[in-house]
């Protein structure tokens, strides 16, 4: 998505208004399990109606009124307003998904109804939730608000909401608005025994919000989306300083409005938070140009239960021993929680673009990828998508595009397969984002496409870019589509040199699909890639990989089975455990290998020394003995 | 145990040829070769120049070419042009066309001196299939010319594509068959290379561009040569980690080896091997060499059984105990590996031996020529009589059947031993068959000239030979099993632990004779246990072995003794020579002049045959192994490579060895 389309398509998630008054009794939205009924009694306090619980869905990705379902003419069409292709039809996408995963739209999963979900009944830490009371801050141990912020993103997050229930919730949610609440709130916990968790946007795709089984104690979830607000933007040195809960979109579309941005534009943009960012070590598309989130971080305000740790200086750089703001990017709430961040931010570019180039086959494509970071020509963005998803992407079209357009769309699709001799089920492109003067952008597309031509690259255009773009931010939206159709699917990154780039991208494709095979799923089976980012010294790879769990009765086995044989793949290619989805507990089990057993006693010394009675107990990262708890 | 050939896993191949209307018929049939399309739609398969260019053309060639030019202080061009001759001597040059002329002539020659290629032929369909997704290696035991030849045969039968075969040099000594060979899909790699580095990565890049590229199968011969003894060789490793490298480094999805055991009645080269094995240098193999071949091809060969085992799929064998995740932390560039890993691979060759060991066809053949070894070579009779042979190969059957081997019988014991006896009558003096017994006594085979070694026992030693080697065809299946009743039958101590300490002893002393499995030693020797008192030989009592039927245990241990005894003799000659560097030439000559002279003394259990280097060389190398002889640089007169004699060390196998070859004790008291 362009930082321009942002404000236009999208409403912009606020805090809707607060309610100041105390609420007690039952919800009516979940229901809470029967026996413990009449004891589910439901405090509250102050509880804010944000966005989390307003306008978004209680079991998929994202926007309520937004999702991809079939019209009556049995096509695929996209919902609601907030997107360029909302209210259009797709009408290649159902045979696609006929085609690619063998759905059937006579055989639906679809999820239980929202009345029916189950919500256990709290774990009451009544000292502490009455602290709350005494300093003021909200909070809400409602079934509607802990399911919420129960869970994350992954496909056993999903399941367990459209399906089962979920295995633990958070007993109590707190919302604190300023930094010196959240340092009341994390004092208590450690006074009281209670145990916290974190969120932010609530897009982790990692199990990183998972509450423990094992947790014996209370589990308290601190949703940071009261703080929400711009500090200051520092026009001199180009910074801003944020909250640590503000959503993407909300922070990008406020600095736009002075002329700036931050340059972060992580897929999730819509719905993560920027401590979110940082807590996970986030990468943004556009990292080519403005860096990833260790880059643009200049300082940041970390609440631990030994205290804060901030830096005495807002500087670009300094030495003075290890950086310790490395040790809390991707500390993923296992030490604290992020409260403030002074980011570095950029004058608005004049001139975005789109841009795609086709290759006749993966080999070549990546080769040119090389060849581009070796010049470090890369541009603000660019992707090579392989040809499942090259053809996924142009079953995304929609059907009211101009008769201009469909024209001239055909008439490259024939120059580059008649005339260049590409062959349609091995040709695959990439898609880029300019940004710059009109003459940087111009000198960028000429410089890429000059190299793109040494390895037999043809220039696409910036539509099949744009239509590129389009399936990030959909193929969340997709996933769901899917489940109504018992596809299960999932999507995960790695980081590779390059010389390695090529094996791994074919290894875990084909481990895909054949433990799928001997797993029995029965359909096709879709395994796809993508380069996403360009270093110079490798890449950032990213998969998608879906099947039809249709005749299994063991799906989630089956999917777990294949996704751990991924992941296993990925690091015998010489992959990373991964790129920027980060650890929560779902790679927990290569961690070691990762980093070995001093690097694991080391983090583990760390969480000892800034926890030691592991308030912030989500078990990311790693395991701690136990005997240290 | 003993693979059976039946219908219908397994039928005659010459019923396709005569389906078809002819070998030319045959060959003409149109074709469908599968490519791999597991990650291509429709992948290239590349021609013989357009697999050079891409050799040549790799990162890998390119900056050895920059390396060695820069290490010779010549111009890139000169080791550019190196590269490029190198090349062309090795490259196949894979012509389907080629293919049917050359088939149809060999077609023909075979199905006149064969009396049956019998093959699992659903295996092969089966592996077909798999050359659609995945890179397939084949791996035959290699026992003569034929093996390749046959390979090919069947995989174009079958629409296999047909595989890329790494073959020794020699074969190009005949221009004709090397050309011919070449473009049946064969190359051509040096016997030896040194440190040619050049050599190496060019021979190296070859070879896996065919694996990762999946163009067609590769075939390879983990023995690395032809096995002149009728049993399995020691496995050359080298070539089986070129093939594992690309599967190690994540250029390939996986590699799937495909052993192939292939068993013959009679082989071709029968009595050239044993000239071979007594030393003369091997005659080129050309092509005047090979219409003298022609000759004989009016004589008959027998059966043929060709078995294609079960695949192996290098990602499930080495699973997680070959970590590649141990490698990716070097630059793919920078590919090395440690011993451990080394030691997997190498464990793999011995595996694929013993599955060529467990799907090989034994016919009753080697257990008449056990017998006459014993009588004509330990007994030094002249002649034996067919009937008596008949009694004593019926006794062996039984125990056989007894231990859970089968023997291969198409109609009865005696009409198979009568054909076996027909098939190598040429051995003998002349026979009657048509009697219902007759005497067999082996024939002299002339002998041109013998240098230090009395040429009476060199003529005598061609027959023994052969016969030696048919007799090996069926010692992989007791060889474990004989060990252990060598040990019982000669030590008086029969304790489990004691017998299996001097059985892992044994087993390593003879690790080259009969190639077993590194770190299984415990495994086999349970197998063999299991194998011993389920037959009711030895039964376990306590923590005791005790013998059950004596005369079992004498024949199985007297079926190895033989081979220990010819170690010995190669143990005595260290002893005697007492000089600090000995070669191996020296050790051989000196080892056979030694045989010789022992046997014509008529020394009980001393064998003409013991003349056979392939033994004495077997003993050499152990004892390398053990660092009883080290290597010590170049013996410049000699021109061979010297070994030092540790003899503290070599006293002590002479000491261990005694035990086993006291009976009878004069033996060991006159070498």
């Amino acid at each position: 998505m362009s930082g321009k389309s942002l404000g236009q398509t999208m409403l912009v998630g606020r805090i809707m208004g607060e309610c100041r008054s105390e609420q007690k009794g039952p919800t009516d939205l979940f229901t809470s399990t029967p026996q413990v009924k009449k004891m589910a009694e439901i405090q509250q306090f102050n509880v804010p109606q944000s966005y989390r619980d307003t306008i978004l869905k209680w079991n998929g990705w994202g926007y309520r009124d937004s999702f991809f379902a079939i019209n009556k003419n049995g096509d695929v069409e996209f919902t609601g307003s907030r997107y360029e292709m909302s209210g259009q039809a797709l009408p290649l996408l159902r045979p696609w998904f006929e085609q690619n995963l063998g759905i059937d739209l006579d055989y639906k999963t679809p999820s239980q109804p929202q009345q029916q979900f189950k919500v256990d009944p709290p774990n009451n830490n009544q000292v502490f939730i009455d602290f709350l009371r005494v300093h003021d801050i909200a909070y809400s141990n409602a079934p509607q608000h802990r399911v919420m912020r129960a869970h994350g993103h992954t496909v056993h997050d999903m399941m367990h909401l459209r399906y089962g229930k979920i295995p633990r919730y958070p007993d109590l949610i707190v919302w604190p608005k300023d930094e010196s609440q959240v340092e009341k709130i994390v004092e208590a916990a450690n006074r009281f025994n209670q145990a916290l968790i974190p969120i932010g946007g609530g897009t982790s795709v990692s199990n990183a919000l998972d509450c423990p089984l094992p947790e014996p104690r209370s589990i308290a979830s601190i949703d940071m989306a009261l703080m929400d607000h711009i500090l200051w933007i520092d026009s001199q040195n180009l910074t801003c300083r944020a909250e640590a809960g503000i959503i993407g979109q909300t922070l990008e579309k406020e600095l736009n409005a002075k002329g700036y941005t931050c340059g972060h534009e992580p897929d999730s943009i819509e719905f993560s938070s920027l401590g979110g960012w940082v807590s996970t070590r986030a990468s943004g598309m556009k990292k080519n140009r403005y860096g990833n989130i260790e880059d643009l971080v200049v300082h940041l305000n970390f609440v631990t239960s030994k205290g804060l740790i901030q830096r005495q200086c807002q500087v670009p750089r300094l030495s003075s021993g290890p950086d310790l703001q490395h040790v809390i990017l991707g500390s993923e709430g296992t030490l604290g929680v992020v409260t403030q961040v002074t980011l570095k931010i950029f004058p608005i570019p004049p001139v975005k673009r789109f841009g795609s180039l086709v290759f006749p086959n993966f080999n070549a494509g990546v080769a040119f990828f090389r060849e581009v970071a070796k010049h470090r020509c890369q541009p603000a963005s660019l992707r090579l998508v392989d040809n499942e998803q090259f053809i996924m992407g142009q079953a995304m079209k929609t059907e009211n595009k101009g008769l201009w357009t469909g024209l001239k769309a055909s008439a490259s699709k024939m120059y580059v397969t008649w005339w260049k001799g590409f062959k349609v089920d091995e040709m695959v492109a990439a898609t880029c984002v300019f940004e710059g003067s009109e003459e940087e952008v111009e000198q960028q597309e000429r410089r890429l496409y000059a190299l793109a031509e040494q390895f037999k690259g043809v220039v696409g255009g910036e539509e099949n870019g744009r239509y590129g773009y389009r399936l990030t931010f959909a193929i969340a939206y997709l996933r769901d589509l899917g489940m109504e159709y018992s596809v299960l699917g999932e999507s995960f990154e790695t980081s590779v040199p390059w010389d390695k780039v090529l094996n791994l991208c074919r290894n875990v494709k084909q481990l895909i699909k054949r433990e799928a095979k001997a797993a029995g799923v029965k359909y096709p089976v879709l395994a796809s890639c993508r380069v996403t980012q360009v270093y110079d010294a490798g890449a950032c790879v990213y998969f998608y990989f879906g099947f039809n769990s249709r005749g299994l009765d063991n799906s989630l086995e089956v999917y777990d089975r294949i996704e751990t044989a991924a992941r296993d793949e990925i690091i015998a290619c010489g992959g990373s455990i991964s790129h920027h989805h980060g650890i929560g507990k779902l790679r927990k089990q290569w961690m070691k290998g990762t980093v070995g057993t001093v690097g694991l006693d080391l983090l583990a010394a760390i969480k000892h020394e800034l926890d030691p009675k592991n308030v912030f107990a989500n078990a990311n990262l790693i395991d701690l003995p136990s005997a240290k708890l | 145990m003993g693979r059976k050939v039946r219908e219908p896993e397994y039928t005659n191949w010459f019923e396709h040829i005569d389906q078809a209307g002819g070998a030319v018929r045959w060959v003409i049939k149109s074709k469908d070769f599968p490519a791999n399309t597991s990650v291509q739609s429709r992948p290239k398969v590349r021609n013989g120049a357009e697999i050079k260019l891409d050799v040549l053309n790799s990162p890998r060639i390119q900056e050895i070419i920059i390396e060695q030019a820069k290490a010779r202080g010549c111009g890139k061009e000169l080791v550019d042009h190196e590269a490029k001759e190198i090349l062309e001597t090795m490259a196949h040059d894979y012509n389907l066309k080629a293919v049917r002329v050359i088939g149809a002539a060999v077609a023909k020659v075979i199905r006149q001196i064969l009396d049956g290629i019998y093959v699992n032929f659903d295996q092969l369909r089966r592996i077909r299939e798999l050359c659609k997704t995945d890179s397939v290696v084949f791996m035959p035991s290699h026992k003569s010319y034929l093996d390749f030849i046959l390979l090919s045969l069947m995989c174009f039968d079958q629409n296999v594509p047909l595989p890329a075969i790494a073959a020794g040099m020699d074969f190009m000594n005949s221009k004709f068959m090397g050309e011919a060979l070449r473009k049946c899909g064969a190359f051509f790699i040096r016997r030896s290379f040194g440190t040619d580095k050049l050599y190496w990565a060019l021979f190296t890049e070859y070879v896996q561009s065919h694996i990762v590229n999946s163009d067609r199968p590769v075939e390879f011969f983990v023995e690395g040569t032809r096995s002149r003894v009728g049993k399995s060789l020691f496995p050359k490793y080298g070539l089986m980690q070129v093939m594992l490298e690309p599967y190690l480094r994540g250029s390939v999805y996986d590699v799937v080896i495909v052993p192939v055991a292939i068993n013959y009645d009679k082989i071709l080269e029968e009595i050239l091997y044993s000239y071979e094995l007594l030393g003369f240098p091997k005659p080129k193999e050309s092509t005047s060499g090979l219409f003298k071949a022609m000759n004989i091809l009016n004589e008959r060969f027998g059966k043929c059984y060709v078995t294609f085992c079960e695949p192996i799929s290098v990602r499930k064998h080495f699973g997680l105990s070959l970590h590649r995740a141990a490698f990716v932390c070097q630059p793919d560039s920078q590919f090395v590996l440690s011993d451990r890993e080394k030691r997997a691979i190498r464990k793999l060759g011995h595996l694929i031996v013993r599955e060529h060991n467990k799907n090989s066809v034994i016919s009753v053949w080697p257990f008449a020529c056990q017998t006459l070894l014993k009588y004509l070579e330990d007994e030094h009779l002249e002649e034996f009589d067919f009937a008596q042979l008949l009694t004593e190969v019926k006794k062996q059957g039984i125990l056989m059947s007894k231990m859970g081997i089968e023997l291969q019988i198409d109609k009865s014991l005696e009409e198979d031993l009568r054909y076996y006896v027909a098939l190598h009558d040429d051995l003998f003096a002349p026979i009657d068959h048509t009697k219902e017994t007759f005497a067999m006594k082996l024939l002299d085979h002339p002998i041109e000239k013998s240098g230090a070694i009395d040429k009476q026992v060199m003529e005598k030693s061609v027959g023994r030979i052969v016969l030696s080697n048919y007799a090996n065809k069926m010692m992989h299946e007791v060889a474990d099993s004989a060990l252990i009743s060598l040990v019982l039958s000669t030590i008086q101590d029969h304790k489990q632990n004691v017998v299996y300490s001097k059985f892992i002893y044994l087993q390593a002393a003879l690790a080259r004779d009969f190639v077993c499995v590194p770190g299984e030693e415990f495994l086999s020797f349970s197998a063999a246990l299991k194998q011993l008192t389920q037959s009711k030989i030895l039964e376990v009592f306590e923590d005791e072995l005790r013998i059950l039927d004596l005369e079992a245990v004498n024949y199985l241990g007297g079926l190895i003794k033989p081979s220990l005894a010819a170690f010995n003799i190669v143990l005595s000659v260290l002893q005697e020579c007492g000089d600090r560097y000995v070669t191996l030439a020296q050790i051989v000559t000196l080892t056979q002049l030694k045989a010789a002279t022992l046997w014509s003394k008529r020394i009980p259990s001393i064998r003409a045959s013991f003349l056979s280097t392939d033994p004495i060389k077997n003993a050499f190398f152990t004892l390398e192994d053990y660092k009883i002889l080290i290597k010590k640089g170049l013996n410049v007169k000699l021109q061979a490579k010297n070994y030092e004699v540790i003899y503290q060390e070599l006293d002590k196998v002479v000491h261990e060895f005694a035990a086993y070859l006291k009976t009878p004790s004069a033996t060991r008291n006159r070498l």
